[in-house]
């Protein structure tokens, strides 16, 4: 039975993880039904048992069950829903998907197949926005057919380069050249990361801008020209081209640039009908300067910062859009959304940072996060979890909200103290050398810092100071003593050893002292 | 048995075993003797010390790659201590093994998809020259030898699944050099 294509009563949502999980408690929070379409391995967590209906859409791989149209489809017919949300990754940016749904006569809670073909892929978005005057980023307008075009690019707007999947998104997909030696490789590695990851191959070329800040401005639209334009987020700590951690506002943005920002934005989606939500990303250079990098035609992973601090709902806003609702068509200035305070968000993956963020698979042992005012945790993570080889790495986002920055911080902090992640290698040391590194506290960083500090043995290895270091030694002694015997239970030791030459150390006559006289 | 701990600048503390955690007198002073670290909780993954009434909970980390080392993580902070018992400072006195010259097995430390494959058997390979590239977790990454040598096993071929530490590939160093 086909249904009108505004009817949003039973939503299926086709993906996992946290994801799942936050657009599932917004469909429950708004009275409406729910299905989750999983892959065998995701037959389990709290997504899973929150949903009204379960489908299993196939094998783990993803291209036999996420990034599968037909079983999508099929499972929305089976189970009689009514529209799809895609979340993000997988099929959300892909036009095919998009069109695919509507013509099974399902609401897909998402952009229109045109705009995702005229904005989501990244060759014809740089054409379109340079057309409507937004600068764009030095580069090709054009994507990059071979190697010689891309020595062409490289010629024309020099060193270093970033070669870029047309299709991607996400950091993948993504190279950076420092100079004609690596172009050949660079090219080739890019390629096939591009059709693995989503099945198109194209490239194109870019130059890489140095110390410049990635600043994005979250949108909604009606479809109808009607738009929302929310306060912008700065997405700067990266590595590879992979966001780590989330802010909004931009710490180093002033309400001119601000100003300036939103009025770039409506004129790059003038005239486009752009339909839910959507983030155009930007750099924002040394010299104040916007360049237009890219947009994500969905829902984007730092969006909790967003909700923080304006109090929106942009998943019950996307059904709204979906379901019909429109937004005033109008200035740029009056279609921005009043935010009040400051939120963080740190993206918790599943990697070892000392062993170059090597992926690390298992099952979660003991998965316990924080609350309090201001946090947030959004994670499908619990103890009994198994993080599988077959999807991306991202297990938990910590995000801390407050009226400012360093209450924000502060929260954060505190929130870090609280989590415990055991059973598998997690990124939090990454946040404990972001919250002890007395810039980012102070202004945050730029596109390159992040990467820059990781080159430094210290920054995840700090030096302790001479009271740590004794007590790291006893520990260490006791570590290896363990190992020599082979210790392996847990053994509760009686506290109350009398001080003073009732000590075993007193009584053997032995002592030693650290910083001190023998 | 002594425990000698190495410090960040070379100087060493020595530990008693026998004074570590033993039973209920685990009482283990610090400088100047007035301060006690007491140990609270051990097992082989994590130890709990306190140190004038304060809790100090330590991750334990051991690298079978790393045999002189103990990590331990701290309030989210990586450190790395130096450790050795007198068992292995007479070992090591007495000279360690020779460095293998053997052939070098390529594997990956990730389950994943093998994506390209670069070289065929028979051909030579620089050290630092990928062989293969391996998909896991939506990453492409390189799989390059350690050594300079000939190809002289490839077990896999592009599509193939292939387990965390399976062998993909075999390079033999050339028999030139002593």
């Amino acid at each position: 039975m086909k249904n009108s294509p505004r009817t949003v009563r039973n939503i299926l949502v086709a993906n996992r993880g946290e994801i799942a999980l936050r657009i599932l408690r917004t469909i429950r929070a708004l009275g409406l039904e729910s299905v989750l379409a999983h892959s065998e391995v995701d037959a389990a967590g709290p997504g899973f048992e929150l949903a009204d209906r379960r489908v299993c859409l196939g094998p783990a791989e993803a291209s036999a069950s996420y990034l599968s149209i037909e079983a999508i489809l099929e499972a929305a017919r089976h189970t009689g829903a009514d529209a799809i949300h895609p979340g993000y990754g997988f099929l959300s940016e892909r036009e095919a998907f998009a069109r695919a749904v509507e013509e099974a006569g399902l609401t897909y809670i998402g952009p229109t197949p045109a705009n995702v073909r005229a904005l989501g892929d990244k060759v014809a978005a740089r054409a379109a926005l340079s057309e409507a005057g937004v600068p764009i980023v030095p580069g090709e307008r054009e994507a990059v057919a071979d190697l010689a075009s891309l020595k062409q690019v490289a010629k024309r707007v020099g060193f270093p380069l970033l070669v870029k999947a047309a299709a991607g998104g996400g950091g993948k997909g993504m190279r950076i050249v420092e100079d004609e030696a690596d172009l050949e490789s660079s090219f080739r590695l890019a390629r096939s990361e591009a059709e693995n990851a989503f099945g198109d191959g194209t490239l194109f070329a870019e130059k890489y801008l140095l110390r410049a800040r990635h600043v994005e401005v979250q949108v909604l639209g009606d479809g109808r020209g009607g738009l929302r334009l929310y306060p912008e987020r700065d997405c700067s700590p990266q590595r590879r081209h992979q966001k780590l951690f989330e802010e909004s506002p931009c710490p180093v943005l002033d309400e001119k640039g601000r100003t300036r920002l939103m009025e770039l934005a409506h004129r790059a989606l003038a005239g486009q009908d752009y339909r839910s939500a959507g983030t155009l990303e930007f750099l924002l250079d040394e010299e104040g300067e916007f360049h237009f990098l890219e947009m994500n035609t969905r829902l984007q992973v730092e969006h909790p910062v967003t909700e923080w601090i304006t109090g929106h709902d942009l998943v019950a806003e996307q059904i709204a859009i979906a379901a019909g609702k429109t937004l005033p068509a109008t200035t740029a200035e009056a279609s921005r959304v009043e935010f009040g305070g400051w939120a963080l968000e740190f993206r918790v993956n599943a990697e070892d940072p000392l062993r170059g963020f090597l992926p690390s698979i298992g099952t979660v042992e003991e998965a316990r996060f924080a609350g309090g005012p201001g946090i947030r945790v959004d994670t499908a993570c619990r103890a009994g979890t198994r993080v599988t080889p077959y999807y991306d790495s991202l297990i938990a986002k910590i995000i801390a909200g407050g009226p400012d920055r360093a209450t924000a911080l502060g929260r954060l902090e505190a929130a870090l103290a609280e989590t415990r992640i055991t059973g598998v290698h997690t990124t939090l040391p990454v946040l404990r050398a972001l919250l002890d590194d007395p810039e980012f506290r102070a202004s945050g960083y730029h596109c390159q810092s992040l990467e820059s500090r990781l080159a430094s043995p210290e920054f995840l290895l700090p030096a302790p100071d001479g009271e740590l270091e004794a007590i790291l030694a006893v520990a260490g002694a006791i570590a290896h003593r363990q190992s020599r015997r082979g210790t392996a239970s847990r053994r509760r030791i009686e506290e109350n050893v009398p001080a003073g030459d009732l000590s075993p150390w007193a009584r053997l006559g032995r002592s030693f002292q650290i910083g001190g006289p023998s | 048995m002594k425990i000698t701990v190495t410090l960040s600048d070379d100087r060493t503390l020595e530990f008693d075993s026998r004074d570590l955690g033993a039973g209920n007198e685990a009482g283990i002073p610090l400088p100047g003797g007035e301060r006690l670290a007491s140990l609270v909780e051990s097992d082989d993954r994590r130890i709990v010390l306190e140190v004038d009434g304060r809790r100090h909970a330590f991750e334990v980390e051991r690298d079978p790659d790393r045999p002189g080392e103990i990590t331990l993580v701290h309030e989210h902070r990586t450190y790395r201590v130096s450790v050795q018992d007198e068992l292995e400072a007479s070992r090591a006195a007495s000279g360690g093994a020779s460095a293998s010259r053997g052939p070098a097995e390529l594997s990956s430390s990730l389950p994943g998809v093998v994506r390209q494959i670069f070289k065929k058997v028979g051909d030579e390979v620089a050290a630092g020259e990928a062989v293969l590239t391996l998909e896991a977790m939506k990453m492409e990454n390189e799989i390059v030898s350690p050594v300079s040598g000939r190809l002289d096993l490839l077990e896999v071929e592009p599509g193939a699944v292939v387990a965390a530490r399976q062998r993909l590939a075999r390079v033999t160093p050339d028999a030139s050099e002593s």
